[in-house]
This record gives structure tokens, C-alpha cells and sequence, in this order.
């Protein structure tokens, strides 16, 4: 009897997990939630269309390792790969977005991330504008102080922009320049411990002294040229898990170079290359987040497609301890 | 009164580069940078949609307009740790708007450059140049020759942008499409005050000895990035300490390909953004007259959505337009 592949989901899910409910995601199991909305962001919109696109991308890429075969090799490290045949992800689907409250959008998806956080799985949300990287923060912080009361968290932020503003002009205290700002008052968050990557041109100076001041580290698109990705990354993470078990990680695509990723609200010319974010989060893989989203990916703004595609790449190389384990030593 | 872009969502209000204060040119101060657009393109491209690029890079330059936007108080280059001194750019950054070309008969719309131009100068002011493709440099020129009248000329820096093919010795072969050809056809320049960066394509070793001849320079792309910044700032104030007005032709040609796509000469070896604005930075300390930005197409296909290239001449424009108005918080910044 031929061996048929198996059929896609009507609705596509990222790396094409299994679908279920945030309460049912398992301790240690990736929950994933999407966040359909861009109507808290200022200018360039279309990331609404953000999750479906990043869970076709992904899931094109699942078939690549999918089948039989099990063990693979990742050709930048040059490592033997096996393939985790255990349920690793699960895809709780989109949350419900009000686009005319802000304040009901919040609370929705910050009920998925909890639920997963609280019953010990991880979230991964996906954006929407970087104002949905608040509410998926908010609901994760939560669940772990329904978990733990007494438990903390650092933050690592990857963007073209601090996100740090108070008040954005017309549209007040919560949109994709505020979120940075809104997460940084959780009570469960460490100030000190809040690091940002890959900032790029002017910035408002009041803004970043707060966070120095508070012990927080920017590190801008220049360092990272300065200083190499792989040792900022370093740096960013040491800092960010002092004198705490949990790391929270928002990853907005728009810290890459429009150049290369075209596909965002915001775009920068930041100099970051995928090679570059790439190597980020080979190093990033190794830390111990709980929490992370991806934020920013806007298909209508990328005719190409490219920016969806480099941004799953961008989570296989995140999500690679999920994916797969390492087997010995390097291959030859 | 200083526009703002708060509390007013960004694509509201009156478009203006960089939401900078609309003026005339007879209204110009000297010390002022005049902002003007000239959306001409001829058909010497394979492309077309140059005369689009004003508009479509004062649309992107909204998002940088926040400079006048009180709750960004303390505008800081998050690279160098450097805050900028926003206090005068008001008074100081104008945009006159575009020059009346449409409709007209080339003669006649490079007659009216040539007179915006003219006037702008003789204000005392400077001016950034939008267009168009590079067509338009050689009635930008005139209109500064123009100014300081006596048949004198100027000098010219050309970043990125076509070459000529052939000598100065034979100038029947020379084309109006090229800058410096037509600079040379004009009688506007002479070949030793000119220096060119980051240039497309190969010059013809006969042109490139004739430019070393005559004391001129040829600076790649890769020569400019072991250069520093104060060298590269010499070459602008070598040529201008020679008295002459000093007029700088950048081309989106001269930015890598890789990171635009938008230019009609793409290059892949051409400068990284941050070269760029280097060498941008270094130039506009010494008293450039003109800046006159060529090569963008924004109606490229597909890329006329993503506007990479506009936001990448709006960026490299930010140091310039710093460097030009002196508002670097050093002591020895030029302001002409």
C-alpha cells in the first residue's frame, strides 16, 4: 500500500503542530498564539496577516524534515540532528482581537499566554504589531505568578526600536512604541534585567537613560557590529537571567536590514544581516526562556514573500533544542 | 511656529520633508538648508518613475519628523551615544516644495530649475535637491554658476552615478545624461575639481588617467571604507578651499544593491548604509552649496510597497542634514 502524505489542515498551524487549548498545552510543551492585529500600530499596517503567514511558511518547512527520516544536519554547524518525534509544540490558534478596544484585545490574549504559563508550557505568540508583545508578556507574567508567586523574569527585547515612549501622540499609552514601556512596570519583572539588541538610529535620549538608569542594557545595531552578534548575545543574556530562573525574549523581525527583510511596519537600514540574527539566536536556543514572541512580520508589505519565510527560519533556529536533539560530535 | 507631528498621526497634516516648516526662497536666511524638489526624469534610463522620488521620500521622511515632537525631548544617535541639538533646526531646515517642471518642455522646466537654484544661492542658503534622475544636476549647476557669475565654476563630487565612457579630449562623444559630461559640456566645471565616489561600473583607463592627470580623484567603494572620516572630509574642503562652490551629485547607484533594489545601475559593491552616512556626515561639514539626490525609482515593481530605497537616502540624509547645520555637539562643526 502506497504511503500517502498526510493531508494540510484546512487551518495551517505553526510548524505544522497539533491544534488544542491553552489550558491543555503540557509543562516543557511549546503553546502557540496568534495575534491577528495591527490596529495599535502608527503607520504601516498588514501585520494583522502576520500569524496565517509565518504558519504557512513554517509549516512548508516542516514537510522538509518531516516523513521517515529523522535524523538531518544543520549545515551551519555542521552537527547530526535528531529529530524530536515527541509532541514539542501545540497551536492554540488565534486569539480574538477587538479592533476597536484595546483594552479587550489586551485582556484576550493575555488569557491564552497565561493559561499555557500557568500550567508550566511556553508561549509563543505570534504578531500583530509589536503592542501584542504586551499582552503576550502580560498574560506570561501572570501565569507565572500563578505558578509561582515569588518568581521573577528578565527580558530580552531584539528590534530596530526601543518601544520605551510613555505616550505615542494620538494614539496614548498603548501601541507599538509604548509595549517595551508597559512591560517594564509588571511587578514581576526585574528593571535591572531588561536588555534590548539591534537598536538602530535616533532614539529619544530620555528614554534609553531610563533604562540605564533602572540597570537595563541597550545594545544598538552599531555594537552588535562592534562588538560581533554571538558576544552581544552573550552579554544580552548574562545580563538579563541575573538572580533569576525565567527569560521572557520578544523578537521583532525589524531589527534585520530592510535591505534583506523588507516585509515590516517599520523598516530600518540597521546593517543586521539574517546571517547576523541567525547567530543571535543559535546562542539564544541555548538560554532558558519561558516566554517569547515574534512580532512585525506584514506579508502585504513583502510582494516577494521572502520576509515570512526568513522570519520561520528565524524560529527554527530559536526553537532548535525543541525540534531537535544533537547527536555526539560534529559531523565531518 | 514649528510643526509637530504630536499629537497628529504621522501621515496627517501637511507632507513636508521631514515635517520641516514650508518656505519660500526669497524668504531663505543665510545658514538655512532648503529642502526642493525637482520630479523630472528624462529617458536616458531603462527605468522609469524618477520623477516620483520627491514625494516619495518626503512621504518616508514623516517618520523621522519626531524631531520637533516634544515628547521626544532629547533626539540621541543611539550608535555614537550622541545627542543631537534640535534647538534651531526649525528655523533652520525649510522645504520649498517641488519646482514647477511638469508639463513643460525640458529647455524650459531646466530653465526653472536653474532659476530656483539661482535664487537659493543667492539667499546664502543651501539646499538638498530631490529628484529625479541625474539629468538634473547640470541645470542645478548653472543656476550656481549663475550665482557667482564672472564665468566662474564649481566644483563637483559625484557619489555613486554613471561615468563618462570617453575622454574629455573628445567631446563630441560626451552625453548630456551624464553628470559630469554635461557639467564639462557646460563649460560649469573643470575636471581637476572633481572627485568621484563610489562610482558604477569600470571607467575607461583612458578617462581614469586623464582624471588622475589633471589632479581629479577616483575613490571606490572599498577605498572609501579604509578611509576615515576626516579624510574623506578633506577631499570636500580641498575642493572648496579652492573658492569654489562645491556641489555633491549622490546616486542611489552608489548604496549596494542588495539593500534597495530601487536603483536603475545596481551594484553589488557598491557602499553599506552606514558607509554612506559616513561619508555623508564627513562631506556636509565642509560648505557644500547643493546636495542633489538622483537614482531613486520608487515605482519599481513590488518595491514601490516596501520603500527601502527612500528610507535608506532618508537615513544617510539625517547625518548629512546634521553635519550641514551643525547640530553635532562638537566644537569644530562647520555650519558655512
Amino acid at each position: 500500500m502506497l504511503n500517502y502524505p498526510k493531508m494540510n489542515s484546512v487551518v495551517p498551524s505553526l510548524f505544522d503542530a497539533p491544534h488544542g487549548l491553552p489550558a491543555d498545552v503540557q509543562p516543557g510543551v511549546l503553546g502557540v498564539v496568534g495575534m491577528p492585529s495591527d490596529w495599535t500600530h502608527t503607520s504601516r499596517v498588514g501585520a494583522r496577516f502576520g500569524p496565517h503567514a509565518l504558519r504557512l511558511a513554517t509549516t512548508e518547512m516542516t514537510k522538509a524534515i518531516s516523513g521517515e527520516q529523522t535524523e538531518f544536519i544543520d549545515p551551519a554547524s555542521k552537527e547530526i540532528l535528531l529529530r524530536n518525534c515527541d509532541q514539542w509544540i501545540v497551536d492554540c490558534g488565534d486569539s480574538e482581537i477587538f479592533p476597536n478596544c484595546v483594552e479587550e484585545t489586551t485582556e484576550a490574549i493575555a488569557s491564552m499566554t497565561r493559561a499555557i504559563t500557568a500550567g508550566g508550557g511556553i508561549p509563543l505568540s505570534l504578531g500583530g504589531d509589536h503592542y501584542n508583545g504586551f499582552p503576550a508578556c502580560l498574560g506570561y507574567s501572570r501565569g507565572l505568578t500563578d505558578r509561582d508567586p515569588d518568581r521573577k523574569f528578565g527580558y530580552i527585547q531584539v528590534d530596530g526600536h526601543l518601544d520605551f515612549t510613555d505616550r505615542l501622540g494620538a494614539w496614548g499609552t498603548h501601541n507599538h512604541a509604548t509595549n517595551g514601556r508597559r512591560i517594564s512596570e509588571f511587578s514581576n519583572i526585574l528593571q535591572a534585567n531588561m536588555v534590548w539588541i539591534g537598536i538602530s538610529g535616533w532614539v529619544d535620549g530620555s528614554e534609553l537613560e531610563l533604562i540605564e538608569s533602572r540597570g537595563g542594557k541597550v545594545f544598538s545595531s552599531g555594537d552588535v557590529h562592534r562588538l560581533g552578534i554571538s558576544k552581544v548575545t552573550e552579554l544580552a543574556i548574562e545580563h538579563a537571567t541575573r538572580g533569576c530562573e525565567s527569560l521572557y525574549v520578544s523578537l521583532c523581525i525589524d531589527a534585520m536590514d530592510a535591505g534583506y527583510l523588507p516585509g515590516t511596519g517599520s523598516i530600518v537600514h540597521s546593517g543586521i544581516t539574517p546571517r547576523q540574527y541567525c547567530q543571535m539566536l543559535d546562542v539564544m536556543a541555548q538560554a532558558p526562556i519561558d516566554g517569547l514572541d515574534i512580532v512585525e512580520v506584514c506579508p502585504p508589505l513583502d510582494p516577494s514573500g521572502r520576509t515570512q519565510r526568513i522570519a520561520g527560519h528565524l524560529l527554527t533556529r530559536i526553537l532548535r533544542n525543541y525540534m531537535f536533539s544533537v547527536e555526539g560530535d560534529a559531523a565531518s | 511656529m514649528p510643526l509637530r507631528t504630536a499629537p497628529l498621526p504621522r501621515m496627517a497634516g501637511h507632507l513636508s520633508f521631514m515635517r520641516s516648516n514650508r518656505a519660500k526662497a526669497e524668504e531663505l536666511q543665510p545658514g538655512t538648508l532648503a529642502v526642493i524638489g525637482v520630479p523630472l526624469e528624462s529617458s536616458e534610463s531603462i527605468m522609469s518613475g524618477a520623477r516620483f522620488s520627491p514625494l516619495a521620500i518626503r512621504e518616508t521622511s514623516v517618520y523621522f519628523g519626531w524631531y520637533a515632537n516634544p515628547q521626544f525631548s532629547n533626539p540621541t544617535d543611539v550608535n555614537a551615544r550622541d545627542a543631537i541639538d534640535k534647538s534651531s533646526i526649525n528655523e533652520r531646515l525649510f522645504d520649498l516644495g517641488d519646482v514647477p517642471v511638469v508639463g513643460l518642455a525640458r529647455s524650459e522646466a531646466d530653465e526653472h530649475i536653474t532659476h530656483t537654484i539661482e535664487k537659493v544661492f543667492a539667499r546664502g542658503a543651501t539646499s538638498v535637491v530631490l529628484g529625479g534622475d541625474n539629468t538634473i544636476v547640470a541645470p542645478i549647476a548653472r543656476g550656481i554658476t549663475h550665482g557667482i557669475g564672472n564665468g566662474k565654476t564649481v566644483a563637483f563630487i559625484q557619489i555613486g552615478g554613471r561615468m563618462p565612457g570617453t575622454t574629455c579630449a573628445k567631446s563630441e562623444s560626451r552625453s548630456s545624461s551624464v553628470p559630469l559630461d554635461a557639467l564639462l559640456i557646460d563649460g560649469n566645471i573643470k575636471l581637476a575639481d572633481t572627485t568621484i565616489l563610489a562610482p558604477v561600473g569600470h571607467p575607461t583607463a583612458e578617462f581614469a588617467q586623464e582624471m588622475t592627470d589633471s589632479g581629479a580623484k577616483i575613490i571606490s567603494s572599498r577605498q572609501l571604507n579604509d578611509m576615515d572620516s576626516d579624510a574623506i572630509t578633506d577631499l570636500a574642503f580641498t575642493l572648496s578651499n579652492r573658492e569654489l562652490p562645491v556641489i555633491v551629485n549622490l546616486d542611489l547607484s552608489s548604496v549596494a544593491a542588495e539593500l534597495h533594489g530601487m536603483s536603475d545601475r545596481p551594484t553589488f559593491d557598491g557602499m553599506s548604509m552606514e558607509l554612506l552616512q559616513q561619508v555623508l556626515v564627513a562631506i556636509g561639514r565642509a560648505p557644500i552649496v547643493t546636495l542633489i539626490v538622483t537614482g531613486l525609482y520608487p515605482t519599481t515593481n513590488g518595491l514601490s510597497i516596501v520603500k527601502t530605497g527612500q528610507r535608506l537616502i532618508v537615513t544617510a540624509l539625517l547625518g548629512y542634514i546634521r553635519a550641514r547645520l551643525g547640530l553635532f555637539n562638537v566644537p569644530d562643526s562647520d555650519t558655512n
